[in-house]
């Protein structure tokens, strides 16, 4: 067991809080709600499309935390895995935007008070960013390990379309916060 | 020492710095804040992926592929190693400029009761934006386009 790997993402989530505590306070990006809703969503999804296959993404993310490689496996056992990866990161980022949107809608119905309009939407994109932190510590590291395992490059997925359209859906949710922002706002009595 | 490919780099930057100055003061570009959230968790990420030897030799690689006097048409496998992490990093810089947009926009919405605080906040979500973009348009795509014609 090699804990080489699990020290340098460990140090890259302590640079995100650094860089967080820089310009704020820690606490307003924690909220339980959206945290089980971030992790256990995805989770669900990948369970129905790949059933019980997701148990080897389960396997893969421990081992290669944990630093042991298995390079045990064949080419296209690696390629397998590095899907369910991707698949795993674009299900937390869609799985973000959406469960921004119930905020987003929540938020509209709650409107008498406008001091808690702001943190409202604050914990409403809680969730994006919390899916972008499950891609950007999990699901892309692995799935880009387990592609260079393979010997295939990281454009392997170039066929499925661009994964600009989770990219796209972040800025609709952003947009879509402000239009609220202003809605809110708005002088409406 | 290619001096034609950092010429056109230099001459990219400065354009770069030439639209900042003309409108407002450098300084406002450069944000502690941002530096941390988006150059530094992206390399500690890309070496979390590759390990940092691969990483470290790759960065040799791909700056002398595309500045010196390394044809990496001539040889394939540096090449596909250089192209593997560049495409890495290309995938981690734009998610870590997300993360950061994402984080100082949380922070505006927060502190709307304090209208002096909203734009230091938004500041940092579109300066780490800023700074995910130039390291996809300056370090990562060159590399990483330079490797694959060896292909």
């Amino acid at each position: 067991m090699k804990l080489h790997r699990i020290t340098t993402v460990a140090l890259a989530m302590a640079a995100l809080v650094v860089g967080i505590t820089m310009r704020g306070h820690l606490l307003i990006f924690v909220d339980p709600i959206s945290i089980g809703l971030a992790t256990l969503a995805p989770m669900l999804m990948m369970v129905v499309t790949h059933g019980r296959r997701s148990a080897d993404l389960a396997r893969a993310v421990g081992a290669w935390l944990m630093g042991r490689d298995s390079n045990a496996l064949d080419p296209a056992a690696h390629r397998t895995v590095a899907g369910m990866a991707r698949d795993y990161g674009q299900y937390a980022v869609v799985n973000g935007c959406i469960c921004a949107l119930i905020g987003h809608v929540m938020m509209l119905q709650n409107m008498s008070d406008p001091n808690a309009i702001g943190p409202a939407l604050a914990v409403s994109l809680l969730t994006i960013f919390y899916g972008f932190i499950i891609q950007l510590v999990v699901a892309v590291p692995v799935s880009h390990h387990h592609l260079a395992l393979a010997g295939a490059g990281p454009d392997e997925f170039a066929h499925q379309g661009p994964s600009l359209r989770a990219l796209g859906l972040v800025g609709f949710n952003a947009g879509m916060s402000f239009l609220m922002m202003l809605v809110a706002l708005g002088p409406w009595d | 020492m290619n001096f034609m490919r950092i010429a056109a780099l230099l001459s990219t930057v400065g354009l770069l710095v030439f639209a900042i100055a003309h409108g407002s003061t450098i300084l406002i570009f450069i944000d502690p804040a941002s530096v941390v959230l988006v150059p530094v968790v992206c390399g500690l990420m890309l070496v979390a992926t590759h390990g940092g030897s691969a990483v470290r030799s790759a960065l040799r690689d791909g700056l002398a592929g595309v500045f010196g006097r390394l044809d990496l048409t001539q040889e394939p496998d540096r090449a596909r190693r250089v192209a593997t992490v560049a495409n890495s990093g290309m995938n981690f810089s734009l998610i870590a400029g997300v993360v950061g947009g994402l984080v100082g926009l949380i922070q505006m919405f927060q502190s709307l009761s304090d209208p002096s605080a909203i734009g230091p906040a938004m500041a940092v979500a579109l300066i780490t934006a800023f700074y995910a973009a130039c390291l996809v348009f300056l370090l990562f795509m060159p590399m990483a386009r330079n490797a694959a014609v060896a292909d």
